[in-house]
């Protein structure tokens, strides 16, 4: 049979060749033909490029789907595959912590307004002015000032609302729950002068340090008692809402938004808190507990800003009209005696019982210049500050030092 | 060792079993009906080259046919009905779009598919083996679709060369160019033309024509799939990637051997003008460049040339 080389290439042929399907000599002998064949090499290259084309799109859609359909199950596994889940469930996780985080600073926030909306308030020309912070003492501090508060009934139905508020304030000591002591100025309780003096005090507070410390929360003599159910109630809410506990703080907000708007204010009730967050509510009551919610809202309010700012040093002692309850309290407190002064414990302050809160602060860090130049002058202050831990207030010499 | 004719026949049979036993659907044929198939396509492919072939390559060669695409195929020229539907349901959309891409319209793809049908019907198998219509037998070789795409494009062109009265073909284009070319060659080398002077430029003008006889010679002398490549890429304008793989060869390959038989031709070229032309080195080395200027278009032209045997000389003037 004669080679094909000289003949056209017939269909059978060139298909071989176009498929690769030709044996290699009878390749070689059509390579002869089509150098010289334009016809059946322009044939022969369609034909030839048109089945690779067709080979490379089945290699391509094979390569590219092995597994034809992926059943849901399937699927499923792959978001759970190990893979998957390392990264992703780390990232969920810190996704909600961030969210949580965002929450809680929301909240504190909020409460930082009432506060603030409470001071001005507590300014108010009718009524009695509050000093001081309010008293949204902490939940548990309110909870406490609601058996303290002379405002006892008020107290409660306001306790009540701020239970749910207050889990965390219960995690203050229950001597936070004392009013704050005003010290011997028993004076300062009535109601103008208390106010003031409360007021003062919380400035002096401010003024000192940051640092809140949980002490007891300040009944006003007259208000302690007598408060009407509402009033106390409010203040109660104001407390529970110094507390700056996130929870207690959200709903103490509310009541102490509630007690705003009525206007009126009661005699105050100092009563510092020293809360989780740090913020120590001086929430001062209004010697007349038949304030309006307002008002104590307000003063629990301002107490509560005040508070935050205040030392935790200022322990306010009750007046004496309605200390039963403030005495009670403080007697639960330490007491003690170091270079002729006596000091009381107030939450994380030593006190100096003789603390006037008219008096201005001076506030001395230990190891500071400040404080060797004072120590060197006056050895005894030394000895009452080293031996007395944290936060000392002491008077002398016409002056009140702080130590920290 | 050669294989007797009737080694070759048992081989056949042994081979043609094996095959229809791998047959999907074998279609009731036996190996009687198949051998005779079988045989024609290993004689056509393997035995013509090389009569002496091992048993190994022949059992290699059968086991390689595409079982139920021939059986497919043998059935239908047996007359199977059923054969018959399952190759129309089957294949139909393949006939169909290779007439379209081998047409100019959408009637000429109906008509040219229509046709490519009867002819298909017209394979039917005669007494001595031998196809009674035009198109050659499917062999097994390539598959199925692939064959009737081809068939297809030869009945094109078979069909575009009946429908002009004047038979052009490529070959006939080539001459045709060949002649315009040499007209070309006397007059417009102006374009090319650096001597100023009438004299210089007919120096020039046989200088070219000698480039392009060396040239023609020198590709005459390429090995054939190395002229096969050269034509791909510079007459058939294909890529180098596809010139590979029409050759069968990666792209990095083909781009290799181009460069390679560019170097080669240069080099015969340059030895023919000095030797057989008397052609100094200097002025070879000027000739070519003014020459290679206009010598790309003209590339196919030195290999139609230079090619003496086949159909091309039928008719052609030099």
């Amino acid at each position: 049979m004669e080679a094909n080389s000289g003949a056209h290439l017939d269909a059978d042929e060139m298909n071989a060749y176009a498929e690769g399907a030709l044996p290699e000599a009878a390749r070689s002998r059509y390579f002869v033909h089509l150098a010289d064949c334009d016809s059946c090499r322009k044939l022969v290259t369609e034909l030839t490029l048109a089945a690779a084309r067709e080979d490379e799109a089945k290699t391509r859609i094979a390569s590219l789907d092995p597994t034809p359909s992926k059943s849901w199950r399937e699927r499923l596994a792959v978001i759970f595959s190990p893979a998957v889940l390392r990264y992703g469930v780390p990232a969920l996780a810190l996704f909600a912590v961030i969210i949580v985080a965002i929450v809680a600073m929301r909240a504190n926030r909020n409460e930082s307004d009432v506060v603030q909306n409470v001071e001005q308030s507590r300014y108010s020309p009718d009524g009695v002015v509050l000093t001081g912070s309010n008293s949204t003492t902490q939940t548990s501090t309110a909870t406490g000032a609601a058996g303290n508060q002379s405002n006892g009934n008020v107290a409660a139905v306001g306790e009540v609302q701020n239970q749910p508020a207050q889990p965390d304030a219960a995690a203050t000591p229950p001597p936070a729950a004392n009013p704050i002591q005003m010290g011997d100025d028993a004076p300062v309780l009535s109601k103008n002068t208390v106010p003031m003096s409360e007021t003062a005090r919380a400035d002096e507070a401010k003024e000192a340090t940051g640092e809140f410390s949980v002490t007891p929360k300040r009944e006003q003599p007259g208000v302690a008692a007598t408060a009407s159910a509402p009033p106390p109630a409010p203040q109660e809410a104001g407390r529970a809402r110094t507390a700056e506990r996130e929870a207690g703080s959200r709903d103490g907000r509310e009541e102490q938004k509630k007690n705003k708007v009525a206007g009126k204010e009661d005699a105050d009730e100092i009563v510092a808190d020293g809360s989780a967050s740090g913020g120590v509510v001086a929430s001062q009551r209004v010697a007349n507990e038949s304030r309006p919610a307002v008002g104590r809202t307000t003063t629990a309010r301002t107490a509560q800003s005040e508070a935050r700012k205040r030392s935790a040093a200022t322990a306010t002692k009750s007046g004496p009209a309605a200390t039963d309850s403030v005495e009670e309290k403080e007697a639960s407190a330490e007491t003690r005696s170091v270079g002729g002064r006596n000091f009381r414990r107030q939450g994380s302050a030593w006190v100096d019982t003789s603390y006037n809160s008219s008096t201005s602060l001076t506030s001395v860090a230990r190891g500071s210049e400040q404080y060797r130049a004072l120590v060197a002058d006056e050895p005894a202050l030394r000895a009452i500050a080293e031996r007395l831990g944290g936060e000392v207030i002491v008077v002398w010499k016409r002056r009140v030092y702080r130590f920290y | 060792m050669s294989q007797t004719n009737i080694q070759t026949q048992k081989l056949v049979s042994e081979g043609t079993a094996r095959l229809l036993a791998r047959a999907t659907d074998a279609r009731s044929l036996d190996v009687d009906a198949l051998a005779p198939r079988v045989r024609a396509a290993l004689e056509k492919y393997l035995l013509a080259a090389d009569a002496t072939v091992p048993a190994q390559a022949i059992n290699e060669f059968i086991d390689a046919l595409h079982a139920d695409d021939l059986c497919l195929i043998v059935a239908c020229e047996r007359g199977d009905e059923q054969a018959w539907s399952d190759l129309v349901a089957q294949f139909g959309t393949t006939v169909r779009s290779a007439a379209r891409s081998a047409s100019s319209n959408e009637d000429a793809a109906e008509d040219l598919a229509q046709s490519i049908w009867a002819e298909l019907h017209g394979l039917r198998v005669r007494e001595d083996g031998r196809p009674s219509g035009k198109i050659a037998y499917y062999s097994g070789r390539g598959s199925l679709g692939g064959w009737l795409r081809a068939v297809v494009g030869q009945l094109a062109i078979d069909q575009h060369r009946k429908s002009s009265r004047l038979v052009q073909t490529e070959l006939d284009t080539d001459f045709d160019r060949l002649a315009r070319e040499s007209h070309q060659a006397e007059d417009s080398f102006s374009a090319t033309q650096t001597a100023p002077d009438p004299e210089s430029a007919l120096s020039e003008q046989r200088a070219a024509i000698d480039v392009e006889a060396a040239l023609a010679q020198a590709m005459g002398e390429l090995a054939p799939e190395d002229r096969l490549l050269v034509k791909l890429y510079y007459f058939d304008g294909l890529r180098l990637r596809e010139a590979g793989v029409v050759l069968g060869v990666h792209e990095a390959t083909a781009s290799r051997r181009l460069t390679r038989v560019h170097a080669e031709v240069r080099e015969r070229v340059e030895a023919i003008l000095m030797k057989e032309h008397g052609w100094t080195r200097s002025e070879t080395a000027r000739s070519l460049s003014e020459t290679a200027m206009h010598l790309e278009g003209d590339l196919e032209l030195m290999l139609t040339r230079e090619k003496a045997g086949g159909e091309r000389q039928a008719g052609r003037d030099e």
